[in-house]
């Protein structure tokens, strides 16, 4: 194949915005380069590169296509809803000791879910402890420290909902934990500051607290192990992934519909 | 204190300190002032080229189409001249405290 076309073919990884303004560009070093080498196909490192390249310059993108205002206050949101959501998560759903009497026969979390690793419901306890940290870190003053633990915790959760059914250990819902997941993916997208934190923060605990009560008040309400399946949480979990997904096709099917140089 | 640039990054405003430069003439000064032990590719350096002049430490100057094929010129504007000034006082004190331990060691650095 031609190298000239090689190397368009590799530079297809970029996004169309980029392509417009850079490939043409881009390419005459990658043919200077190729011919000071004497190479009539592009070597694999460099293919690697430019693919790899390509996919960061095609998040990045649609990332910046949201304002950065608008960034700074989905982050916020997100990493105060991430703290209330976990917080009652591993309250509600993985360790609230509700009175014995409410619950039928022996204990029902031992009897619905064994092999639980405990002291935790499921195997879901650790990664909400963990990700109560980075709002904590936020408000310590660690900004940095928040968003290098939240990158961590992106694979851990994928991992866990992953690998707990081959392991047969139990998990929290799968919507939970998407919700989870993309809460964590908006709260990387700025930096997130401590003041408008601590206000999120206020609201969303409230929320937690307001359903805490109405959980409580209620008799007939037996949250484990059932809390995961609760209708408010699962509304909850599932509006935010959809809500996601409706914005990155939005986002894709604008670009897809501008013209294109090649 | 500002923070670490990556060592790509770095290299790219250090060639641009020479003067105006296409991409692939970053590409080979970045080759020979690391003596050969960084060779860029293209997508690493349109990557830190790209952050350095939307982060305004450098600057695209012109354009020419050479043998069919587009160059654009970058030049290192003075925000560019001061950060790459304290990335290399930065380093710098790290190198001496580098070489002054393995002087304790009993290593000549």
């Amino acid at each position: 194949m031609n190298l000239e076309r090689s190397y368009r073919r590799l530079l297809l990884a970029y996004p169309s915005r980029w392509r417009d303004e850079r490939a043409e560009e881009v390419l005459g070093v990658l043919l200077d380069g190729a011919e000071a080498r004497a190479a009539h196909r592009p070597a694999v490192a460099e293919a690697i590169d430019l693919v790899g390249h390509g996919l960061q310059a095609r998040a990045g993108l649609t990332v910046r296509l949201l304002d950065e205002r608008t960034r700074e206050l989905t982050a916020v949101l997100a990493l105060a809803s991430l703290t209330a959501l976990s917080s009652l998560c591993l309250f509600f759903g993985e360790w609230w000791p509700w009175p014995q009497q409410a619950v039928p026969g022996p204990d029902i979390q031992v009897a619905a879910f064994p092999g639980t690793p405990g002291p935790f419901l499921t195997a879901g306890g650790p990664l909400m402890a963990a990700l109560l940290v980075p709002a904590l870190l936020v408000v310590m003053g660690w900004p940095r420290a928040a968003r290098v633990m939240l990158v961590g915790l992106v694979p851990v959760t994928v991992a866990l909902t992953a690998v707990a059914p081959l392991l047969d250990v139990n998990r929290p819902a799968l919507w939970t934990l998407c919700g989870l997941l993309a809460f964590s993916a908006l709260a990387l997208l700025a930096p997130v500051r401590r003041p408008a934190l601590l206000a999120a923060l206020a609201v969303g605990l409230f929320i937690a607290l307001a359903y805490a009560v109405v959980a409580d008040l209620d008799p007939s309400y037996d949250p484990r192990p059932n809390f995961y399946y609760g209708y408010l949480l699962q509304l909850l979990t599932r509006l935010v992934p959809l809500g996601v997904l409706a914005a990155v096709a939005v986002a894709g099917g604008w670009r897809a519909v501008r013209p294109r140089a090649w | 204190m500002t923070e670490q640039m990556r060592e790509p990054t770095y290299l790219v405003l250090a060639a641009l300190a020479g003067g105006r430069q296409h991409g692939y003439g970053v590409m080979q000064d970045v080759a020979a002032l690391s003596e050969g032990r960084v060779q860029l590719r293209a997508g690493t350096l349109y990557g830190a080229l790209e952050r350095l002049v939307r982060d305004g430490l450098v600057t695209q100057d012109g354009e020419q189409v050479v043998s069919g094929r587009l160059r654009r010129f970058y030049v290192l504007n003075p925000a560019g001249t001061r950060a790459l000034a304290e990335q290399t006082s930065q380093r710098q004190a790290t190198v001496k405290v580098a070489v002054r331990r393995l002087r304790a060691l009993g290593v000549q650095a």
